[in-house]
């Protein structure tokens, strides 16, 4: 029922990209390695579904997405001092670039964000965001235009060596 | 023309997956297996205030200001349901105690197999439908999707006779004041979950006394399709199929648009496997 080789290819595959997508999502990469790892135990919990589906890594992701908005929820309501990931010494050794990228994709709006990250990290297309999302393709182009102008402002305050990339991003919303 | 910042997001995620270490997957399978066998609902708690009434279609709401003490569902269900794995109820925590009634809920019997196995009918044909006499309504483990929020409601037989449940309840969701903000769509499913597909048939979920069943709610955190903000919904009233009595249950979460329920499922989750 539940094929155990066909989940390992499965996982072997793909669990180190969807670790990267929730990183840009997350900022953190042991924060990140902890939802994707709760996000293919539940894949495997119902591997008999999902390993029919067109696009099993669409759905890990998605899950990892909702996981990683109910830490925020839970985060919000009470103080993290149980914390135990997310400090700068467990970070990996990134380009200044990315770690900008990074640093502004946390200051902008969730939906916006998701969107950034799902159009130009994983490569989706709007109508592709639109059904994985659950929102109208309208709502993807708006959040598209409104994050890219929002990243803009926050790449130059942070990263003026990139300023080229804003810029063309700021000229592009 | 934004290849630059592509070019620059792709290659830093490259460089990090390259430097992720993966948990060994066996790991992973053993901790699918062992939620599989404590039938955990999916998820990690949406804050949810679970005010609960029993059975009587008694009307109760919780007021602005009244916060029950941080609920189990602020938990991980792993923790929750480890002790008592095969467990149909929902967490005690009425907080109303004039919502108290003397009904008492069955202690549920940890030899018999969980309601999301099977559906225990013992005589299909005449089974009759749950009444709100015989049902306790609780919200069960919340999640979140971007922009997302989903809830099981859980129907719990707390009477001393099988009876059956079928289709969709009626939800309705409230503002502070009671009154009615919107109706929930049904619909086989949406993007929480609910049926596999919107051809699958209504399942007849029928519930021996302690067992339970549940029927996943969902809602937008904004306003479909301009996606601006909405005032988040206070409470919902739930109605039983075939039933006319309700109850009100308070919710806390950002659900605010684009109520929809899915169908009555065994189980506590709410989805259909």
């Amino acid at each position: 029922m539940r094929d155990p080789s066909s989940f390992d290819d499965f996982y072997h595959g793909c669990a180190k990209r969807v670790t990267s997508h929730i990183h840009a999502m997350v900022g953190s990469l042991a924060e990140a390695e902890d939802i994707v790892q709760d996000a293919f135990t539940k894949a495997w919990q119902h591997w008999d579904k999902i390993s029919h589906y067109a696009d099993p890594e669409a759905w890990v992701r998605t899950v990892a997405f909702r996981i990683q908005v109910s830490r925020w929820r839970k985060a919000s309501n009470r103080i993290r001092a149980h914390r135990r990931h997310g400090l700068p010494a467990d970070e990996p050794a990134l380009s200044p670039d990315y770690v900008a990228i990074i640093a502004a994709l946390r200051k902008i709006n969730v939906g916006q964000r998701q969107a950034i990250v799902l159009h130009y990290l994983v490569g989706l297309s709007i109508d592709e965001i639109a059904d994985e999302t659950g929102v109208a393709a309208g709502t993807v182009k708006a959040r598209l235009s409104r994050g890219r102008q929002a990243l803009a402002t926050h790449l130059s305050d942070l990263a003026p060596q990139i300023r080229p990339i804003a810029t063309e991003v700021s000229n592009d919303g | 023309m934004d290849e630059d910042f592509t070019t620059a997001i792709q290659r830093g995620a490259r460089e990090l997956a390259d430097q992720t270490d993966l948990t060994p997957v066996r790991l992973i399978r053993a901790q699918g297996d062992q939620r599989r066998r404590r039938h955990a609902v999916a998820g990690v708690g949406l804050a949810l205030i679970a005010a609960t009434a029993i059975g009587t279609g008694l009307l109760r709401f919780s007021g602005p200001g009244q916060h029950s003490p941080v609920p189990p569902t602020m938990t991980p269900t792993t923790s929750q349901s480890a002790s008592r794995p095969s467990s149909p109820t929902s967490p005690e925590n009425s907080q109303s105690p004039d919502a108290e009634h003397t009904t008492t809920t069955p202690t549920p019997d940890a030899s018999k197999p969980p309601a999301s196995e099977h559906t225990s009918a013992t005589d299909p044909k005449s089974l009759a439908d749950c009444k709100m006499t015989q049902l306790k309504i609780t919200l069960g483990q919340g999640g979140a999707g971007l922009g997302h929020s989903d809830l099981p409601l859980l129907f719990l037989n707390t009477g001393s006779t099988a009876c059956r449940l079928h289709g969709y309840p009626e939800v309705k969701a409230l503002d502070s004041h009671q009154h009615v903000m919107a109706q929930a769509r049904q619909t086989p499913n949406g993007y929480m979950g609910g049926l596999v597909a919107n051809s699958t048939p209504l399942p007849t979920v029928d519930l021996s006394p302690g067992q339970s069943a549940s029927a996943l709610v969902e809602a937008s955190n904004f306003n479909i399709p301009d996606g601006s903000a909405c005032a988040a919904y206070s409470s919902l009233q739930i109605t039983a199929p075939n039933e006319t009595r309700s109850i009100n249950l308070s919710v806390t979460g950002g659900g605010c648009s684009d109520l929809q329920v899915h169908p009555i499922v065994p189980g506590n989750t709410g989805q259909s496997r």
